[in-house]
Parts: structure tokens; C-alpha cells; sequence
């Protein structure tokens, strides 16, 4: 090896191969971190998006934090965006996702009878998974219009009203439930796919019938899918913002489906005070922190028990 | 405990892979019946089809003389040990084998006493604690072994149970499961590619091929008296020798006349012989490595065949000498000290009272 070469390697190992990485950390800097801290910043402001206090801020300590606190229509987002997750992410995509799963396992009668099951199952795993993969905007302009007065829906429920405006939060965690399903039914049909054949059929043979089967095997043995699954949705359901603001749109203060990513645009862009809707930002930056550590924590307990 | 039958089975997988061809069996109460042949014979999903895993697409299927073709798995009272042990990974040994009595909601001091009982009989006490990952594989099987006995089911079925232990491990529970099955008194059904298992365990055997069963016997009537070529060649090791020859007369004596031999046979064989086949006619000539003797100076000329040594593989106790007669490769097995070089010229005695005759065309044995 010849001197400039050793001293090329000496380079990408050490000096040279932190270089490499600044370009990224530049970006992650400006687009990630660098908003964190300033939205820290600007909660301790009374900065507004308008009017002099836009040109002229000033520090105002925790004023924003002490305002948030008495603040109904903050604790009404808070009850809006627990009961949409819960509905939505929990009960909604885990359920049906794993309802979906386990309908695809069956198996399929002999003759005319498993030809239909099999052609439903391929038509509604490929309707979840389109679902999925629309973008979030054409999806969400969709549910608008046929949630609309006139529309399907409307229709169907013989509504003649617009039902986004009746039932606003019914119809956006219907909505985030149609479109977030695929992800549950995904994970729980690769868990599935990891429970080899033979133990069911033991099962079977030891004298299980299908609950039992599902209660004691299956259960069991995709407990840690579940628990995955949770997490992951819960925390990603509560960050949804584009689908709900396509259909109920800010949705007014303190309004029935209000969920915070709502109330943090109402207060920013409706209304102006962009110090108080980043104090909210922070509050459930706090949450979504909180959830990550327990689900980091709950991850690395199941590695060690799996 | 019970008798099994099956009647006129067939099972086709769709589109139209036949997996078993009508096959018609009884198995009588108490019996250790083992189903063997080659993979892909269909041995396995008869078994399935008496478990209730697969339905039998024509046919029907009977335990105790009560219909059970349509009944589930789980009605029929049957055991099964399945070839990856298939126990629950997410139950500690205990809780496996107390699983099918727990279903059958079971007083828990019974469910105790009764595993526990288990556990003694197949000497796995001390596993009870554990998870099945942390056993070894035999210890994993014998947990398979205790929860299909724990509950006394009426049959006993087991697929390859024997297949994914090592060669020592294998014989010894060889033993121990044809021990418990006579202690017991429980009837099984074993299925198994491996004829030594099925000749040392078995009380009968039916030899399946392509879907078909070929044959059913003890194990000394299939070994002594296979009704077809296959299941001649497919019992026994090294496998039964055959050579092409032409049933005739010479010289006032029948004989099997081969390229450059003759063997001599018998008055009332040959007698046989022509009187279901005929005189001329081509034959297979079936013998067991065991029956063809090395020797090194012929006292009588008849029934000496010429070879050439091809391979010697000594194992031990015996040796298997490969030698060519002509073009076709025959094993012969000795138990005497010979040293024999590839290539050397010597003659072989084939003893004509432990030949077998096949018919080329139907496969059928024609003696």
C-alpha cells in the first residue's frame, strides 16, 4: 500500500467519513431540529401570524402555557383526539385489520363455494390495500364528496343533509379507519403467516373448535404483533392531520372533531396566534414523546421474553 | 381404544393429483399398524384423512363401526404426534400436555394428577417447567408423546415421529414407543418411510406406492413374501437383487437361464411356475443380498454365477459386496472376512430355495 493510499483510507475512516455525513445532518438539522427549537422559542413569545405583534414580539415566559391550561377548547381536543385514536386506531384498524387477517387464513371450501371465497378475499384485501395507497389528499376530497349533501353516504343513511357537518367525528375516524386499515391487517397477516400450519391442526386434534383455537394459539402466539400494532397506529393515528382537514376542515373552536393537529392549524391560520398553537404543538409533542419511549421500552421487554 | 377402517378411500387434491387411491384397510383394536412407503406415496394423507385434517373426496371412514368421515378432528377422539413435534411454543411442558384436558374442562387436581402420571411414564418430571424451545429434540418428542397419551385416546396416530431425531436417538425410541404402544394397549397407526422401523415395530404393515396399497402383512409376510416387485425391492437392506432371466427347460431339468448362467430349480417349483406362467418365457429372478454366497472354489457346477467385484463397503459385522453379473449391479451381504479388490473375478452361489419369480409385465410375484 503506498503512502497516499494508506493515507486515503486513514481519511474515509475518520476526518473524512464524518465529512460525508454533514450534508444529511444539515438537513436533518434545518428540517428537524432546528423547528423543534424554534417552536419551543416562538411558545414563549406572544408572536401572531398578522397585525403589529407579528413585526414586534417579545418574551412572554409561560403565559401561552398558563392561557392552554384554561382553555376548554384544549381540553376538548384533548377528549376529541384520545376518543378519535381510541376509535379509530384501537378499535377500528386493529379490530377490523385482524378480523380481515384471520377471514383471509380460512380455508377454502371445495367447488363453487371456495371459488367465491377465494374471489372475495382477493377483492377485499386488494380494496383495503388501495385504500392505503391513494394519496392522502384525492382520499380525503373523496370522503368530502360522497359524505356531502347528495352524496353516497347521504344517500344510503336517507340523510338529505351534508353528514361531514351532522356527524363530523364519526365521519372522520369511519374515514381513518377505511384508509389506515391495510397497515393492521398486514402485520397481523405476516404474524399469522408465522404460526406454522401443524400447530393448528395439533390444536385441532387435542380438541379445540375455532374460538378455543383462536383464544389459546392464536391469541398467544401474535400477542407481540398486537402489542406492535397498537403502538405504532396509536401514534400515528393522533399525528393524522391532512384526511380530517380535507373533510371537516378546521372544524371551529372547541367543535366535536376537533382533533389537536385541527386546533393547532385553527389557532395558527384562523385565528392568528401562532405562539399559542405552538404551545400546543409542544404539549402533544410531549404525548407522542411519551408513547415512543413506552413503546421503545415495551419493544426491548419483548426482545428479551420472545 | 378401537378399530379403524377405512372403506374405498380416495383422495384427490385439485386440480387431479390423486394422493390416495382407493385404499381399503382394517386396523384392529389394539394394533400397531404402520403405513410405509416411499415419500409422496400417499401414507400421510390417509393418516390426515383418519385424523379428520383432510376429507376423503370418495369413500368413507370408520372408527369403532361409527361413521366419522364427517365429523371434525376434534370429535373423532384421536391423538396425533406430528413429525416437527408441533407443541406449543408459548406453553411451558406442563401446560402442553395438560392442554387437550383443560379443552375437555377437566378438575384441575385431575388435569395435575394425570400429567404428572405422563410425565413419569416417558421420564420427562423434571422438563415440566420448561418451554419447549429449551429442550433437545428428543426431549421435545417425548412431550409430543405424553400430550397424545394423556387423554387415552381411542387411536393413536403418528406421522414420522421418529424422522427429525439423529440415528442413535431414533433406535432407542424405536424401543420405547413399541414398548409404551404394548403397555398401553392403544391402537396406532405409524406412518414412516423407513422399513427397518416398520419391521421391528410393527404388528402389520401396509406397503403404499402411488397412491395405492400394495400390500398388508406382518413383518415376516411382506419380508418373506412380497406380492409385488416393489414391495420386494423396497423392504430389506440392501434392497432385494433382480436380474433378468428366461424361465426354460434344459437338459430334463428347469432352469432360469441367464447371459452366460443357469440356475437349477427345484422339480415342484419349476412345476409351478409353468404351470402359471409357462415355459419360455421371460422372468425376474428376485434374491436377497443375504441369500447370494461367495465362493472360492465351487465344489458343484450348478447355480454358480460368474461376477466381477464393482464396490466393497464393509460395515462392521457384515459386508456388502457390489458385484456385476453381466451389466446388472447385485449386492451381496456376507458376514465373513473377505478382502476383495474392484475388478477381481469370483463366483457367487445363488441358492435356488430362497429365489423369488416376478412377472416383467404385471410386477406381480409369480412364486
Amino acid at each position: 500500500m503506498s503512502l497516499s493510499e494508506y493515507l486515503k483510507d486513514r481519511f474515509l475512516e475518520g476526518t473524512g467519513a464524518r465529512l460525508l455525513l454533514l450534508p444529511a445532518l444539515a438537513l436533518i438539522a434545518i428540517f428537524v431540529v432546528f423547528p423543534v427549537v424554534w417552536n419551543v422559542y416562538v411558545s414563549l413569545t406572544n408572536y401572531a401570524l398578522t397585525g403589529p405583534r407579528a413585526r414586534i414580539y417579545g418574551f412572554i415566559g409561560l403565559e401561552n402555557y398558563i392561557r392552554i391550561f384554561r382553555d376548554p377548547s384544549f381540553y376538548n381536543t384533548l377528549r376529541v383526539s384520545f376518543l378519535f385514536t381510541l376509535f379509530s386506531a384501537i378499535i377500528g384498524q386493529a379490530f377490523l385489520g385482524l378480523g380481515i387477517a384471520l377471514a383471509l387464513r380460512m380455508r377454502e371450501p371445495e367447488g363453487i363455494l371456495g371459488k367465491i371465497t377465494r374471489a372475495l378475499k382477493i377483492t377485499a384485501s386488494t380494496l383495503v390495500f388501495v385504500a392505503w395507497i391513494i394519496p392522502e389528499v384525492v382520499a380525503g376530497y373523496a370522503w368530502s364528496a360522497i359524505t356531502s349533501k347528495g352524496g353516497l353516504v347521504s344517500m344510503l343513511l336517507g340523510v338529505n343533509e351534508n353528514i361531514y357537518v351532522k356527524y363530523p367525528f364519526e365521519t372522520i375516524v369511519v374515514a381513518n379507519v377505511w384508509r389506515g386499515t391495510a397497515f393492521s391487517m398486514i402485520l397481523f397477516m405476516a404474524a399469522l403467516e408465522g404460526i406454522p400450519q401443524y400447530i393448528y391442526e395439533a390444536a385441532e386434534i387435542d380438541g379445540a373448535g375455532p374460538w378455543k383455537r383462536f383464544r389459546h394459539i392464536i391469541l398467544p402466539l401474535i400477542s407481540h404483533a398486537i402489542l406492535v400494532d397498537f403502538i405504532l397506529i396509536t401514534i400515528w393515528t393522533y399525528g393524522v392531520f391532512t384526511m380530517p382537514f380535507m373533510i371537516v376542515g378546521p372544524s371551529g373552536q372547541g367543535g366535536p372533531a376537533q382533533i389537536w393537529t385541527l386546533y393547532v392549524y385553527y389557532n395558527a391560520i384562523n385565528v392568528y396566534e401562532v405562539a399559542y398553537a405552538a404551545t400546543a404543538a409542544n404539549i402533544m409533542f410531549l404525548i407522542v414523546l411519551a408513547m415512543i419511549i413506552v413503546y421503545l421500552r415495551v419493544m426491548g421487554f419483548l426482545r428479551r421474553w420472545w | 381404544m378401537a378399530s379403524v377402517r377405512l372403506d374405498h378411500v380416495t383422495k384427490i387434491f385439485p386440480p387431479k393429483t390423486i394422493a390416495v387411491n382407493d385404499v381399503s384397510l382394517e386396523i384392529k383394536n389394539g394394533e400397531f399398524f404402520i403405513l410405509l412407503g416411499p415419500s409422496g406415496c400417499g401414507k400421510t394423507t390417509t393418516l390426515r384423512m383418519i385424523a379428520g385434517l383432510e376429507k376423503p373426496t370418495k369413500g368413507r371412514v370408520y372408527i369403532d363401526d361409527e361413521d366419522v368421515t364427517d365429523l371434525p378432528p376434534r370429535k373423532r377422539d384421536v391423538a396425533m404426534v406430528f413429525q416437527t413435534y408441533a407443541l406449543y411454543p408459548h406453553m411451558k411442558v406442563y401446560d402442553n400436555i395438560a392442554f387437550p384436558l383443560k379443552l375437555r374442562n377437566m378438575p384441575k387436581d385431575e388435569i395435575d394428577r394425570k400429567v404428572k402420571e405422563v410425565a413419569k411414564l416417558l421420564r420427562i418430571e423434571e422438563l415440566l417447567d420448561r418451554y419447549p424451545k429449551q429442550l433437545s429434540g428428543g426431549q421435545q418428542q417425548r412431550v409430543a408423546l405424553a400430550r397424545a397419551l394423556v387423554r387415552h385416546p381411542r387411536v393413536w396416530l403418528m406421522d414420522e415421529p421418529l424422522s427429525n431425531l439423529d440415528a442413535l436417538l431414533r433406535v432407542r425410541m424405536r424401543a420405547e414407543i413399541k414398548r409404551l404402544q404394548k403397555e398401553l394397549k392403544i391402537t396406532t397407526i405409524y406412518v414412516t418411510h423407513d422399513q427397518v422401523e416398520a419391521m421391528s415395530m410393527a404388528d402389520r404393515i401396509a406397503v403404499m406406492n402411488k397412491g395405492r396399497v400394495l400390500q398388508v402383512g406382518s413383518p415376516r409376510e411382506v419380508y418373506h413374501k412380497p406380492k409385488t416387485l416393489f414391495v420386494a425391492g423396497f423392504i430389506g437392506t440392501p434392497p432385494m437383487n433382480f436380474i433378468k432371466t428366461v424361465f426354460t427347460i434344459d437338459k430334463n431339468e428347469y432352469v432360469l437361464s441367464g447371459q452366460n448362467f443357469k440356475i437349477k430349480l427345484p422339480r415342484q417349483l419349476g412345476e409351478l411356475i409353468e404351470t402359471k406362467k409357462g415355459l419360455d418365457k421371460e422372468v425376474i429372478l428376485g434374491i436377497r443380498p443375504e441369500h447370494i454366497e461367495v465362493v472360492e472354489q465351487p465344489i458343484e457346477k450348478n447355480n454358480i454365477v460368474e461376477a466381477e467385484v464393482y464396490v466393497v463397503e464393509p460395515l462392521g459385522t457384515e459386508t456388502i459386496i457390489n458385484i456385476k453379473i453381466n451389466d446388472t449391479i447385485v449386492k451381496v451381504k456376507t458376514v465373513k472376512e473377505i478382502l476383495l479388490e474392484p475388478g477381481a473375478k469370483i463366483k457367487v452361489k445363488i441358492d435356488p430355495n430362497k429365489i423369488y419369480i416376478f412377472d416383467p409385465t404385471t410386477e406381480e410375484a409369480i412364486i
